[in-house]
């Protein structure tokens, strides 16, 4: 038992550095390797399009501002209102890293929250953690973010059958599409698993 | 998810030079600190998996098992995120189970050479059938590496229980409960509250159940929604502190609330809205057929779209035959209009006045 809250903080890293990668050891060897799986290679390459002022502001309307601050203790309600003023030095920042190839040190860091799930509140695996990025690490984010997912809806290289994470598709369009499967196989006088 | 791998992956995908070197920049040397009761840890790196709580990291995470659709070509996968549902159907059951282990063994193949654990605990099957079939007397089972995957009646698919008989009875039977507990809690302080705040509570507390994935289950033998319309009648008499006999057609209208079954066709004519226009995924696009595209006479009903042959009432409760029905009976005004958010006024409105 650990009462003291700087050693409760630090057991929680420790705790969720380590979950990954003890999960990943317990994952048998592979036999085959994972490049055998994947479809051919596009001919057409992924160029990212430097970004402007005028992008970033446009995207800071779509900010939640009520989100909590980063690690950088800026508060996104302070920032946000002030983004035409932050928009140029901020694309001269993203627009360099782009052309680099490095993204700055100071927007990779996360502040991790602990959310309690159920059972012993003791046990630091009962815990999900919750993390939160700088402000402005989430506009480079999405900046990258519009830019990846135009490029790969225009070249339609997502599964349609996943409807997670995507605008226009939801739970209950995978519920409709699971009916209308099994209906048809009863339909058809079938058996079917899920 | 392994870095390494998902480097590939993308590079697989056109990302290349400055461009990846970008991506494994993203994912490398990332920094994390626990914040709790104000305190705060050292700053540790991260060796796995991608940053959570970021926009990318979903985005990452669909490209990363993209592939798994590659791994069996006679299955059918339904995704949703990192919630995966295999679907297959044939008609003899010892052949479906033979394939279905076969499919199985090279879907974990899949999982082990991408560096993910699969949750055998959270995996199970349902039996789909119709209820009047009779299982034939056949030992069968279904396992993934050596350990058995256990049956259920019914599965949770995203939230709705579906049961292996498509009557979504444990579905309905189980927001019976949670709706019913919440229209005590209303009951017991409506006394205290006025009529809009009662109304917020039934927006908050009730009708989420009442919607959500409406448009599957809703679709039902009246039997078996009952209890779940005399809950939401209860409920609106409670808002409008009515006594509990009267007829609560008119207290619907005024509180401009729809029932059960008037939800359903909101939700369906929605869809079929969405289809017509081509908003809905690419997965729904040769859903339904217009008359037009099946002969050139020129009917009357040469507009409207065909409703799919049934031989069973499963078949006519899903959206293939419901949908176009119910898209076919809207009158002409409501289903000429261009822009979603006046269909979806004007239906609402055209359900509330309709008996």
């Amino acid at each position: 038992m650990v009462t003291d809250t700087n050693l409760i903080a630090n057991k929680f890293n420790d705790f969720f550095i380590n979950v990954g990668q003890s999960l990943a050891d317990k994952i048998p060897p592979r036999s085959k390797s994972y490049q055998h799986y994947l479809s051919k290679s596009p001919c057409n390459s992924f160029v990212v399009a430097p970004t402007s002022p005028e992008e970033i502001i446009q995207l800071g309307r779509t900010m939640h501002i009520t989100h909590s601050s980063g690690l950088d203790d800026i508060d996104p309600c302070i920032a946000n209102p002030y983004l035409d003023l932050l928009a140029l030095p901020l694309a001269a920042i993203f627009n360099a890293s782009f052309m680099t190839g490095i993204i700055p040190s100071a927007l990779k860091m996360a502040k991790i929250i602990p959310i309690f799930k159920q059972g012993n509140r003791a046990e630091a695996s009962n815990y999900r953690p919750i993390s939160i990025l700088s402000y402005f690490a989430k506009l480079l984010e999405k900046l990258m973010y519009v830019r990846l997912y135009n490029y790969i809806c225009q070249n339609n290289f997502l599964y349609p059958l996943q409807h997670g994470f995507q605008s226009g598709h939801s739970t209950a369009m995978s519920l409709i599409d699971l009916q209308d499967k099994i209906s048809l196989a009863i339909d058809n006088n079938e058996f079917s698993l899920i | 998810m392994d870095h390494v791998i998902l480097i590939n992956k993308l590079e697989n995908y056109g990302i290349r030079g400055l461009q990846l070197k970008w991506f494994k920049n993203y994912l490398d040397q990332r920094l994390q600190c626990v914040s709790c009761n104000g305190a705060t840890s050292r700053l540790k790196t991260i060796k796995c998996g991608v940053p959570q709580g970021s926009n990318l990291g979903p985005l990452l995470f669909l490209i990363y098992i993209n592939a798994l659709p590659n791994a069996s070509s006679i299955l059918n996968l339904i995704l949703f995120a990192d919630d995966t549902n295999i679907f297959l159907s044939h008609k003899s059951i010892e052949t479906l189970f033979m394939i279905a282990n076969n499919e199985l063994s090279l879907i974990a193949d899949w999982f082990k050479a991408n560096r993910l654990s699969l949750n055998l605990l959270k995996t199970n099957f349902v039996l789909f059938r119709s209820s009047r079939k009779h299982l034939p007397v056949f030992d069968y089972s279904l396992s993934i590496e050596h350990s058995e995957i256990s049956q259920v009646k019914s599965a949770k698919f995203l939230g709705v229980h579906v049961d292996e008989h498509l009557t979504w009875n444990v579905h309905i039977h189980n927001i019976e409960k949670k709706i019913a507990k919440n229209v005590g809690i209303m009951t017991k302080i409506s006394y205290l509250l006025p009529s809009l705040i009662l109304q917020k509570l039934y927006y908050a507390l009730i009708h989420p159940y009442l919607t959500y994935c409406n448009i599957s289950w809703a679709l039902n033998y009246s039997t078996r929604l009952d209890r779940l319309m005399k809950l939401q009648k209860r409920a609106i008499r409670v808002i409008t502190k009515s006594k509990y006999y009267v007829h609560t057609f008119d207290l619907f209208r005024q509180m401009r609330i729809l029932n059960i079954v008037k939800i359903n066709i909101l939700q369906t004519g929605i869809f079929m809205f969405r289809y017509i226009h081509k908003a809905l995924p690419l997965n729904f696009k040769d859903y339904f057929t217009f008359s037009n595209e099946i002969h050139n006479h020129n009917t009357r009903t040469k507009e409207t779209l065909r409703p799919v042959r049934f031989r069973t009432n499963y078949r006519k409760h899903s959206i293939r035959h419901s949908g176009p029905m119910t898209w076919n009976n809207l009158p002409w005004q409501i289903r000429s209009l261009k822009i979603l958010s006046s269909f979806k006024n004007a239906l609402r409105i055209h359900l509330l006045t309709a008996t």
